[in-house]
């Protein structure tokens, strides 16, 4: 310690590169920003997002899993399907499932409101699908051991829960266990009131526990592109084992043969977009800040705002404002499932909204050409 | 616009520093916010030194707050953050507590269920929570920027925008979006669910505008008449009301 204490480096005034992060973290993103081209500190240009990493299939005791590496976000998603017997819910109306359609002849374009539309109620109703995400303390050292789930964790699981019901990503049929038997009738079968004997019963619902855990944590708004991503893609991986409900025994069983479970058809391809709106300090003055995602009518802040598009944990921190988009491009055009921002000064308007979501379109060709890949790997 | 108009009562509450009661046009739920200004921060950790620590806390009229009313106590203090001067007061406290206290039940959902379960939207919730706090912090005398308004608009399968859409139509709609505003109008807030388009989006901002700043004219300056029915109107109109009453009580 003594030889360190005499070097002159130490003595002197001048703040190591790494430290500066921690004492003006805003004057050095402008600073990285004011440079020609605009570079942030990841060497990134403000509208260049990060590679992604998937495997999916990983986990050997789950019907579906992925592990997604999105920047320094690392999620791992595992999903588990229990039954869940019609009889043990509590005011259910066993009228309204009784119903003789087949839903075999289904398209899985987002564009197909038919009779799913009216069934997907029983989703949200009984909770059919349970994200929840896990933000361990060993993922980043802000999270502390043996507490309750942080705000973080609990936003980030419901925003994918939002998600996942508004996009109605996961089809009813799907999740359904139905039963076909055949009535006796006191009917002659002559008689015009005779109805057809065999009736098709719901006898069980399966439910999709989705468990995230965190492994390692790089921003709010990263980590719930990653965890979107992990969920959709543990989702695509997920099998169901053929269940049937067998009269005598009068309980759903499973056949455990894997080469006769079935995989569940999502609708669309849902791929999330984080973004932060960087406004200079006032107090800061460098002269030449890009302009960039100015709003109308805006003032000097508004017009010195800087969109950067997937933010690192650095940049989640010195941004106010900050937000997601989420698009789907599966059916030709754009659609956009969810948008979401907050915080700041609102900086960004409208336009700069739909330049995001401009760029988030590549973003979805990049991520699901990594989806497909996987899963063909995966066979 | 013949549209109904946001109930807003200010001062409902005796003991706390300011509180507001609101009725959004849809009446499809009550609020109460009481706010509590400037308080010691309960926790060292959270002190902030340089600025006002937000606390706000939300309970839903049938059960106790869960996932998802910590995500809409998660946005509406970002708001806040964002309407009010924290710097005035550093080291302190600001506590929003809000209780909704009537809201509007499905009937067609079976018997002893009420809604309001994890997977049913937040976002009505959110515009509500949103008005109420910023309506309390006005009360409570908070020193802030300026005033924010949020607005719920619905989309149809057809394709028609509703501002504060009623329930049924909230679940009939292919999307829902809210839009907060700042006194200038600029955006505070996008939240937005469903399926859209970005047009079918941006009208949907347009309608929103119109029924919290006021009408828009060149596309540029906004035109603050006296009779028009914005959400900004009934805020000042709520707030001429309590000084009338304050004046009178005094003299």
């Amino acid at each position: 310690m003594a030889t360190t204490s005499t070097n002159p480096s130490t003595t002197s005034t001048a703040i190591p590169p790494l430290i500066m992060p921690l004492i003006s973290p805003s004057a050095l993103l402008q600073a990285h920003l004011s440079q020609t081209p605009p570079t942030r500190p990841s060497n990134r240009p403000p509208d260049q997002t990060r590679s992604v990493t998937l495997n999916i299939g990983s986990l050997t005791h789950c019907n579906g899993s992925s592990i997604v590496r999105y920047g320094e976000s690392t999620i791992v998603c595992g999903i588990r399907a229990e039954l869940l017997p019609v009889s043990e819910i509590p005011h259910y109306r066993a009228s309204e499932n009784a119903r003789t359609i087949s839903t075999t002849n289904f398209d899985t374009s987002r564009d197909n409101h038919g009779d799913d539309e009216k069934t997907y109620e029983a989703i949200t109703l009984n909770n059919l699908l349970v994200p929840n995400l896990e933000l361990s303390t060993n993922s980043h050292p802000s999270f502390p051991a043996n507490v309750a789930p942080s705000t973080t964790a609990q936003s980030i699981s419901q925003r994918v829960l939002s998600l996942l019901h508004t996009s109605r990503l996961v089809c009813v049929s799907d999740l359904e266990i139905r039963h076909t038997s055949t009535l006796t009738s006191d009917l002659d079968p002559d008689d015009p009131a005779y109805i057809e004997p065999e009736i098709n019963v719901l006898k069980a619902y399966w439910v999709l526990y989705i468990d995230c855990v965190c492994l390692s944590y790089g921003g709010q708004g990263n980590l719930f592109d990653t965890t979107t991503c992990a969920v959709v893609a543990a989702l695509r991986d997920v099998r169901l084992p053929k269940a049937r409900w067998d009269e005598d025994e009068r309980r759903v069983v499973c056949d455990a043969e894997m080469e006769k479970a079935r995989r569940l058809k999502l609708r669309g391809k849902p791929t999330p977009l984080s973004f932060g709106v960087f406004v200079p300090d006032s107090r800061l003055n460098f002269a030449g800040a890009k302009v960039n995602g100015a709003t109308k009518g805006g003032n000097s802040a508004q017009e010195e705002a800087v969109v950067l598009l997937d933010t690192d944990a650095f940049e989640d921190d010195v941004c106010e404002e900050t937000g997601s988009v989420v698009v789907d491009l599966s059916g030709g055009s754009t659609r956009v499932l969810r948008i979401e921002k907050s915080g700041g000064t609102g900086a960004l308007g409208v336009q700069g909204l739909k330049e995001v979501i401009v760029h988030s379109e590549r973003r979805w060709k990049e991520w699901n050409s990594v989806l497909d890949a996987a899963v063909e790997r995966n066979g | 616009m013949s549209s109904p108009k946001s109930k807003i009562q200010l001062h409902p509450l005796i003991s706390s520093n300011g509180s507001a009661l609101y009725t959004p046009p849809s009446a499809s739920s009550t609020l109460l916010a009481g706010i509590n200004y400037p308080l010691e921060v309960s926790y060292r950790s959270n002190e902030i030194p340089e600025d006002t620590y937000i606390e706000v806390s939300l309970r839903p009229n049938n059960a106790v707050g869960m996932v998802k009313e910590r995500h809409i106590e998660s946005l509406v203090k970002k708001v806040l953050q964002s309407v009010i001067l924290g710097q005035e007061t550093p080291r302190r406290m600001l506590q929003c507590t809000i209780q909704i206290t009537d809201a509007e039940i499905d009937e067609s959902l079976p018997g002893g269920v009420k809604g309001g379960g994890q997977g049913e939207s937040y976002l009505e919730t959110l515009a509500s929570a949103i008005n109420v706090a910023v309506l309390g912090c006005l009360d409570a005398g908070v020193q802030m920027r300026g005033i924010a308004g949020s607005v719920v608009v619905s989309i149809s399968r057809d394709g028609k925008l509703k501002t504060w859409p009623g329930l049924k139509q909230r679940k009939e709609a292919r999307s829902l979006h809210v839009f907060v505003y700042g006194r200038e109008g600029q955006n505070l807030l996008f939240e937005s669910e469903g399926d859209f388009e970005v047009e079918e989006w941006d009208a949907a901002e347009s309608a929103a505008r119109t029924v919290v700043v006021g009408k828009v004219q060149d596309g540029e300056d906004v035109v603050m008449e006296e009779d028009q029915e914005t959400l900004f109107a009934s805020i000042r109109q709520a707030v001429e009301e309590r000084v009338e009453r304050d004046g009178r009580q005094k003299g």
